[in-house]
């Protein structure tokens, strides 16, 4: 064996080197000389002196003939060596040392981390350049890049649902599961980019403040449900329903031309207006329709406007309605809008000036009261009608403020007179809005605030409002008529006049309205219905005012028909205090020169 | 530093005193993530920050919640998949602590980034162990004692780790381990002061 002589230099230097070596003998049957410190420990065999067939089947990769001579002439072949009965490999190359030895340097081959639990060896046992456990680590390695970007991909995926999730929640609205608001004008906004046709519709539910107050909220919610799901059933798979947001509802339907917009919003009228079933009650639904149409050119802000325009147009109708829009409602709606400004700087700076009408007793013609009445000169449109700006106060929340200065007004007025007209009284309008629980501590401080009694105050209101919530208001109106003061029904006749409204309210009077008065020479039917009135009113004993009368022939008739009070033309039209003092004067009892006063010559 | 020694923060803080702790760690260092890849070279700072912020969070010592890394490194995290590797690396403290360059050389093969420190250890004539150790990073020492600590633990050895002070001009920190008498393991056994 020549330079591997045991205890050389070189057979030491191979044993640290390789220590998976095997000298191999090749005169005869290969068998092996000499085997690497860890080889025996490795299979747990003796080695050394052993047949190398009896411990290793040998081979090269992919090939499974081998002849002895290729141990020899191979020389830069990798050599396979499976260790016979057990699941070891080693794989390494063999070096010729002369025509009879070969020596085989090698390293077991290891595939996974778990392959070196079992190899039963230490670290040390292995050659420090043996790359042999560098590949276990590079796997291991490799193993947690995966495990990496397996955690990677399930961030990624967490990331994705979590912009999924907040993208829905970003675009939706939460009680209808409907688009929102931002939903609706990014769709509004694409559709304008790409100027395709389209039309708008703003549906608002009717009466849906009344639904929450006597119902609740949480009926008002299930309406709010039950409308967004009849809606969206309403319409086609390429419109789209949004919630605005409280009981306003958007819907934009796309490339629909005039006939197909058309019949949608019927179809939309039809599955809406249904009856809606809440907890076992059938509350009856509506909405009121605006609709806008659009060839392309028309910006998102502008449409929306626009159909909101003509749903407002048609609320001035009545409910329930469907108003298309046209240009002329829009300069309507800025012309409102220019006068509600303008009304709230008239009432601030006082330009809402109060003039009075006096209610006479038909019997005499003596003026038992005024009524208060609120008009408005405007600085350069001249007088604006009280139906106008009042309905503008209601709309822009001024109504209270505007009620407020009147009450404060009339009473401040009525106490100005009280000298000469100690018995005077004073009716003034409040509308429904006003009607709150903190009525009856305003009315009083403004009586204490005037020195005025409280049963020289008789307050007008209209019969609409009653009909919101009767129990409440009927409430806060027996605390009113607890102070004494007089409450009438206003412009009675019109609405719905209802016998059960006047049971319930603690009402001390009626006043009829003109639009009867006006018609009762000419129409036996109004005669009778202001007839019936009267009588109704007088079983109940109540007071009965009749507005509008213009002629003696109206007053009369009014007088046969046994009606007391009657205010109008006939007597005076509204006029400032200061030109009303000569007329209480000469037509109030408390005048000594009035004939039913008690010191009046005649009487007397 | 590798990812993998900020996970092995997050795992013994998570293990011990719970996912929101750790999270409010990480809030505390700063840090817009929770979760570290194992295999992404982060800034060594990312590591430094988060022992402070979890010195803070839990009211301990920053030296003692390196020391207690050390042991969970050694007790868990470093067993973690590397296990067959880590039990060739020695059969006792001393061989493993010997093998412990042989082994990071070989980590390093794959892994090159990392700024391995190197390990000696010497047996003094009493029967202690005198360990060094170097590295290019400054204030670990207390890391070490808890390896050392956990690795006399794992091989079931009673050692007192002990680091000793450096002196000037030191360029490695220095550690005692002196064997714990028999006499002494039994009186810890049973709790005498």
């Amino acid at each position: 064996m020549g330079v591997l002589e045991p205890g050389g230099l070189a057979h030491r230097l191979i044993g640290e080197l390789f220590p998976f070596h095997l000298l191999i003998a090749l005169d005869g049957e290969p068998t092996v000389v000499e085997a690497g410190a860890t080889v025996e420990q490795w299979i747990a065999r003796p080695v050394a002196g052993e047949l190398l067939a009896k411990r290793f089947a040998i081979s090269r990769p992919r090939l499974t003939e081998l002849e002895t001579d290729d141990l020899l002439t191979r020389r830069t072949s990798v050599f396979i060596l499976d260790v016979v009965d057990q699941a070891k490999q080693l794989r390494g190359q063999m070096l010729v040392l002369d025509a009879d030895h070969v020596l085989f340097v090698g390293s077991p081959v290891l595939t996974t981390i778990g392959d070196i639990e079992q190899i039963g060896l230490a670290m040390a046992d292995f050659a420090p350049h043996d790359a042999t456990l560098d590949m276990i680590v590079l796997q291991r390695f490799a193993q947690m890049q995966v495990d990496d970007l397996a955690q990677r991909a399930t961030e990624l995926q967490e990331a994705v649902a979590d912009r999924d999730r907040f993208s829905h929640s970003a675009f939706t609205d939460s009680l209808t599961g409907l688009a929102n608001r931002r939903a609706f004008w990014r769709r509004c906004e694409q559709l304008v980019a790409e100027r395709r046709p389209l039309a708008l519709l703003f549906v608002d539910v009717d009466h849906f403040k009344a639904v929450n107050d006597a119902h609740g909220h949480a009926a008002g919610d299930a309406v709010l449900c039950a409308i967004a799901n009849r809606l969206d059933a309403a319409v086609r798979r390429s419109d789209l329903v949004a919630r605005l947001g409280g009981d306003e509802f958007a819907i934009v339907l796309v490339g629909a031309d005039e006939a197909t917009t058309r019949a949608i919003v019927e179809r939309i009228d039809d599955h809406v207006c249904a009856p809606i079933d809440v907890d076992g009650e059938r509350l009856n639904a509506s909405v009121s329709i605006g609709v806008v149409t659009d060839a392309g050119g028309k910006g998102v802000d502008e449409l929306v406007q626009a159909a909101d325009v003509a749903m407002y147009e048609g609320r001035q109708v009545g409910r329930g309605t469907i108003t298309w829009f046209v240009e002329r409602m829009r300069d309507e709606r800025e012309e409102r809008r220019a006068l509600t400004d303008d009304l709230k700087h008239a009432l601030a700076a006082g330009e809402v000036t109060t003039m009075y009408q006096p209610i006479v007793r038909l019997s005499d013609r003596s003026v038992v009261t005024c009524e208060a009445l609120a008009r408005w000169n405007h600085a350069q449109r001249g007088p604006i009608s009280p139906a106008v700006f009042v309905e503008l106060a209601e709309g822009a929340g001024l109504v209270e403020e505007l009620d407020l200065m009147m009450l404060r007004n009339a009473l401040d007025q009525l106490g100005v007179w009280s000298e000469a007209h100690p018995t005077l009284g004073m009716q003034v309008n409040m509308s429904g809005r006003s009607i709150h629980n903190s009525l009856a501590a305003t009315v009083d401080e403004a009586l204490s605030g005037a020195g005025v009694a409280a049963d020289r105050l008789t307050i007008e209101i209209t019969e609409s409002w009653l009909i919101r919530n009767e129990s409440e208001v009927a409430a806060i109106l027996a605390d009113v008529a607890e102070l004494g003061v007089g409450l009438h029904l206003d412009d009675f006749g019109t609405g719905y006049s209802s016998l059960p409204h006047i049971h319930a309210l603690p009402i001390s009077g009626v006043k009829i309205d003109r639009s009867f008065v006006g018609q009762a020479m000419q129409s036996e039917r109004s005669r009778r219905l202001i007839a019936a009135t009267i009588g109704m009113a007088h079983s109940l004993d109540l007071d009965v005012v009749a507005e509008g009368v213009e002629t003696e022939a109206v007053a009369e008739l009014l007088v046969d028909l046994g009606c007391e009070y009657a205010q109008g033309f006939l007597f005076s039209r509204p006029r400032p205090a200061a030109e009303l003092d000569e007329l209480i004067t000469h037509r109030h009892p408390d005048r000594p020169d009035h004939p039913d006063h008690p010191d009046h010559p005649v009487r007397s | 530093m590798y990812g993998m020694v900020n996970r092995a923060i997050k795992d013994l803080v998570e293990a011990s005193a719970g996912t929101e702790t750790w999270e409010r760690i990480c809030e505390r260092a700063g840090l817009s993530v929770t979760t570290f890849s194992n295999t992404t070279v982060y800034d060594d700072t990312v590591t430094y920050d988060l022992v402070a912020a979890a010195s803070e969070e839990l009211n301990l010592d920053p030296a003692d919640v390196l020391q207690r890394f050390g042991r969970h490194w050694i007790l868990f995290t470093g067993r973690e998949g590397w296990g067959p590797l880590f039990d060739m690396a020695g059969s006792d403290l001393r061989s493993f602590v010997d093998g412990l360059d042989a082994m990071h050389a070989r980590v390093q093969a794959s892994m090159p980034a990392c700024r391995m420190p190197t390990f000696s250890v010497e047996e003094s004539d009493d029967g202690s162990l005198l360990v060094e150790y170097r590295s290019e990073r400054e204030g670990l020492g207390p890391m070490v004692v808890g390896l050392l600590s956990g690795l006399a633990e794992h091989f079931g050895e009673s050692w007192d780790v002990e680091q000793l002070n450096r002196r000037q001009g030191d360029l490695a920190d220095y550690f005692r381990l002196r064997p714990v008498p028999a006499a002494s393991r039994a009186s810890e056994a049973v709790g005498s002061p």
